[in-house]
């Protein structure tokens, strides 16, 4: 999200804030490797269809079912960089006091979205349990679980935002 | 209720909603006011980016930063150094035919703005003033996205839909990204000439030459192979831009030896993290697409712009207008993400070439990626040059014309656009 600058130094993390970071670590480490297995899929199926004419049933659906899962899993750690783009040239006409009152306005109304659609992924899932995916013995709501994951680590982060008033800084996420 | 839409998601991305956000809250806004069931947000969100062409965007990203990491940046100056490093103004062509040459083999002009400012931003400004320096680099930095790969390319084949391939795009841009370097070129020429800029690097050699090439060739035959492959219908964009990385890979490890493997794991999650803003832009804007198709919305819009004018021609201008105005104000991925639906359609019903439209929307929003206030590549060269932005825009506005005066001539003349695609077997 953008920002105002903070005003006062961002308190030193408590025990929520710890336990977000850990959460983050995971996600980025489940992301990397996720996105690594991307690579050795898609690469793979194109070696063995010019190196042994053959292919894999299965790379397609799960070439897509890693991209579904790498693009929700990274939404919420694309919201503690600040790396998902807005419109800043009517905010920073603002005074910095007005400017943290509507990034916590914009904040809590992204709160509800992101919990509305937490909430339905998890329906959606629950109802498509038993259908199966014609190329592997596995359920389609794993195409949906990563939907319900991303939005309510989301909405962990949003909290955060909205507590704090300000964006934290982008290295605090992965390192 | 598009109109509705359309207020609301303003109003939330004026007042600092990131614009992906905005659109998920207009459209949920939306279904909740409409007969459309709730579980529709997450079902679309999720369908829309469950595609396998939109893999190639993180693999183009992967494959771009490997080779940056790689050092190819230097031994592509190398080689530029060689041929024309002595001419007048031979650092700026320098510079010049190195964005190009990396722009075949990454898709994306930030990363290359960032590679080319990291690498030959002090030697430029040591060179020439601050605001020329500058201005070379930025104009070097967004061939990124017209020479191919291109990942805007990629996300407006996507949003247009079957009428447009990706190899197909790619295709479109060998022409005019050719016109539009040797034009830059002749920019940096005209004020090395007229500014009396002193010669650098070194007398041209044959051998000198030839023992770049000998360093570099394992480089060039990346986009050879790569995009050869995905024309030539050997593979799929998408496998095409997985077979990139793992010949970026082997070039880093093997050839230069300078990719480490602690390397790959911040490549790969910074290009998660770069595709994720794009994936939640086009997860959260299909949400609004069904909504306004619910509404008939296009119907709608294609009968008003075709009441306004029956020319095709004006219709090019007036999107061309639209897109100088988008281009200011808004981030490319997310014009592309919102208008493709709206305008690609509208375009086919003139009877536009669907190549034709496409590139010159593409043309128009990379251009916007060099004009204030929201020029993400100003940002970039500004932030890692410490140049002032007022100096780069002032000396960057010869390059901007030139582009425009690319644009108009695509415009008017299509076959600089569409005669490599369809020689290739793309398009109509």
């Amino acid at each position: 999200m953008n920002q105002p600058q903070p005003e006062s130094p961002v308190a030193p993390p408590g025990a929520a804030q710890r336990a977000l970071g850990a959460i983050d670590r995971v996600a980025a480490v489940v992301i990397i490797a996720i996105m690594a297995a991307m690579v050795v899929v898609v690469s793979l199926q194109v070696f063995l269809r010019y190196a042994f004419n053959t292919s894999i049933d299965w790379a397609d659906d799960v070439g897509r079912l890693l991209f579904v899962w790498a693009i929700f899993l990274t939404i919420p750690l694309g919201i503690r960089e600040g790396i998902h783009i807005g419109i800043e040239l009517v905010v920073k006409l603002f005074s910095p006091a007005v400017q943290r009152a509507l990034l916590r306005l914009m904040g809590t109304l992204t709160i509800i979205m992101m919990a509305v659609v937490c909430y339905q992924a998890v329906m959606v899932t629950i109802d498509q349990w038993d259908e199966l995916l014609p190329t592997l013995d596995v359920t389609v709501a794993i195409f949906m679980i990563p939907v319900a994951i991303g939005a309510a680590h989301s909405v962990l982060h949003l909290l955060r935002l909205v507590a704090l008033g300000v964006q934290p800084q982008a290295k605090e996420a992965i390192e | 209720m598009s109109v509705a839409i359309f207020i609301g998601f303003a109003l939330l991305a004026a007042f600092g909603m990131p614009i992906a956000f905005a659109l998920g809250f207009s459209a949920l806004g939306a279904v909740m006011v409409s007969d459309v069931s709730l579980n529709l947000l997450p079902q679309r969100m999720m369908h829309a980016v469950n595609s396998f062409p939109l893999m190639s965007i993180p693999f183009f990203i992967i494959a771009g930063e490997l080779m940056i990491k790689a050092g190819i940046v230097e031994r592509l100056i190398a080689l530029a150094n060689a041929i024309v490093g002595r001419v007048p103004g031979g650092l700026a062509h320098v510079t010049m035919l190195s964005g190009a040459g990396l722009a075949t083999v990454s898709g994306a002009a930030v990363s290359d703005a960032s590679a080319l400012a990291t690498i030959l931003g002090p030697s430029l400004t040591k060179a020439y003033d601050r605001g020329f320096a500058t201005s070379i680099i930025a104009a070097a930095a967004n061939l990124g996205p017209i020479i191919p790969p291109s990942g805007a390319m990629i996300v407006y084949a996507f949003m247009a839909g079957a009428s447009v391939s990706v190899g197909g795009m790619f295709m479109a841009g060998v022409i005019p990204g050719l016109i539009i370097t040797v034009g830059f070129m002749l920019i940096c020429s005209w004020y090395a000439w007229h500014r009396g800029y002193p010669l650098t690097g070194d007398g041209f050699r044959l051998g000198n030459v030839l023992r770049e090439i000998g360093r570099s060739w394992i480089i060039l035959l990346m986009p050879i192979v790569v995009i050869g492959g995905i024309v030539g219908g050997a593979f799929t964009a998408t496998e095409g831009s997985a077979i990139a990385v793992v010949y970026a890979l082997a070039i880093g490890f093997f050839v230069t030896r300078r990719l480490k493997l602690a390397d790959l794991p911040q490549v790969l999650l910074r290009s998660a993290l770069t595709t994720a803003m794009v994936g939640t832009l086009i997860a959260c804007a299909s949400v609004v697409t069904y909504m306004l198709t619910v509404d008939l919305l296009p119907q709608k819009l294609t009968t008003f712009i075709q009441a306004l004018t029956s020319s095709p021609m004006m219709f090019l201008l007036l999107v061309t207008i639209l897109l100088f105005l988008v281009g200011m104000f808004l981030e490319s991925n997310a014009a592309y993400i919102m208008l493709v639906p709206l305008l690609h359609p509208i375009a086919l019903k003139y009877g536009i070439d669907p190549l034709h439209f496409g590139f010159l929307f593409v043309l128009n929003l990379v251009i916007g990626m060099l004009t204030p206030p929201v020029g993400v590549v100003l940002f970039v060269v500004c932030g890692i040059t410490k140049v002032p932005m007022r100096e780069l825009v002032y000396a960057l506005w010869p390059f901007v014309t030139l582009m425009y005066g690319v644009l108009l001539l695509c415009m008017l003349f299509p076959p600089i656009v569409t005669w490599l695609p369809r020689m290739l077997g793309y398009g109509t």
